[in-house]
């Protein structure tokens, strides 16, 4: 068989092959997607790949198809889509690094290969593993996979991008439950100026220079903890994203962002205070709406992955 | 060790310094600041240490949770340090013969470097991560 690259030691599984770097898309595929094995690992107890994917397809269903992992359309296995990843044409075969490069700016699930240094796609080191017995590194292909299924799986059923388990929403919860209190403390701390200034001229007409008792202190201290809460939450989304693996440039500028508002909360006088409190929650509102198409413009233009 | 809480107060009188005297209460937002300083710090170190031991992955879970329960409680403990137990008064004290330009300097310094430091140590990690996988 001539077929692509072994991604172990980029070498053709029975032998170099310099003469043959066609990849024989739909066969080779095919191929692979049949052989992949979870023997060995920690997921033995499925007899492939494919059998823990449909298992855990959930309600709305995850993609079996194995082109799915690859990041791309299932249709082009058979077309000409491969041209809409920069690569090929018409229905003739493209190399192996083409594929690779087609991988990869459909965002697919890619591992690091530290043989050739590169990235490759890891639906074919699980196969190929299968030969060269690295466990490890076919650990890595399956961690690359079940996370992308799941990441897949999640968008299906509208839980968020890439978030396996669902933390996102707890930071961000917390991290909207600290805006509102701020909010309210600097809606609660107008209102009791208001009040003291009247309350202070009430006493001034009684002739009285009493001080007018007032909570200003427990609002103050509720507000600026709660903006340390509130950026730590928002760094805990970050922190979650990095260990998820889906760190980008958002994932810094989001937290940039909130650390910033809050910060300035924290710093300024009484308008800063106000002033913040507003951006913070249009901020919130925004990006509850908007936040996916905000990430994507800013890894889109300066995104480092 | 009464060096190292010299030092500790000192820090909070630069960020003391950094909050706007038309600001109420000044001892909570510096309070508030300094635990985000601890956080970073923390964070850079625990990062640094992974990559030194050559872990393969964070662990979502116990990780997120941990950054996140980790800056509540610095946020909580240094609150109740400098302002339930009014040691603010003492760390303001220790340093206030310091010149304020000077503080307010090291103060804006200190501004940046926690968020800078986080980010730095995250974007390190996640290349780390990646180019071992």
């Amino acid at each position: 068989m001539c077929s692509f690259n072994n991604p172990i030691t980029y070498n053709d599984p029975l032998g170099d092959c310099p003469t043959c770097p066609q990849y024989q898309r739909s066969d080779d595929t095919w191929w692979v997607a049949d052989r992949r094995t979870l023997i060995g690992s920690k997921y033995a107890g499925f007899s492939s790949f494919i059998d823990w994917a449909l298992q855990n397809r959930g309600v709305a269903g995850g993609d079996t198809n194995p082109w799915a992992w690859t990041g791309m359309s299932s249709s082009d296995i058979y077309g000409t889509s491969f041209s809409m990843y920069g690569v090929g044409s018409s229905m003739g075969s493209i190399t192996h690094q083409e594929y690779v490069h087609a991988v990869e700016k459909a965002k697919g699930p890619t591992v690091y290969n530290k043989w050739c240094k590169c990235r490759v796609p890891a639906i074919e080191v699980l196969a190929y593993d299968e030969t060269y017995q690295n466990s490890e590194f076919r650990e890595t292909a399956l961690k690359a996979l079940i996370n992308y299924y799941k990441d897949k799986q999640q968008q299906t059923q509208g839980n968020g991008p890439g978030d396996p388990y669902g933390w996102d929403n707890f930071f961000k919860d917390a991290k909207t439950g600290a805006t509102v209190v701020r909010g309210l403390t600097s809606a609660r701390r107008v209102i009791e100026n208001v009040y003291i200034e009247q309350a202070t001229i009430n006493n001034a007409i009684r002739g009285s220079t009493a001080a007018v008792p007032n909570s200003l202190r427990t609002i103050s201290t509720v507000s600026k903890v709660a903006g340390g809460f509130g950026i730590a939450a928002s760094w805990g989304i970050a922190f979650n994203e990095l260990a998820n693996d889906r760190d980008n440039t958002s994932t810094w500028v989001n937290a940039g962002v909130n650390t910033l508002i809050i910060g300035a909360a924290i710093l300024g006088g009484p308008i800063t205070v106000g002033v913040a409190a507003v951006a913070g929650i249009a901020y919130g509102v925004s990006y509850f709406m908007y936040g996916d198409e905000m990430d994507a413009a800013i890894n889109n233009t300066f995104g480092y992955r | 060790m009464n060096f190292i809480i010299k030092a500790y107060h000192y820090l909070y009188y630069c960020y003391y310094n950094m909050v706007s005297n038309k600001a109420d209460h000044r001892e909570d937002g510096a309070s508030s600041l300094l635990s985000l300083f601890d956080l970073s710090i923390t964070i850079a170190i625990y990062l640094h240490l992974s990559m030194a031991l050559g872990r393969k992955s964070l662990i979502p879970t116990v990780e997120g949770l941990g950054v996140f329960f980790l800056g509540v409680l610095f946020v909580v403990l240094n609150w109740i340090y400098f302002v339930k137990k009014k040691k603010y008064i003492e760390a303001v004290d220790d340093s206030k013969s310091v010149p304020k330009y000077i503080t307010v300097s090291i103060g804006v310094i200190l501004l940046i470097l926690p968020f800078a430091l986080f980010v730095f140590s995250g974007i390190k990690m996640g290349n780390y991560i990646r180019s071992i996988q």
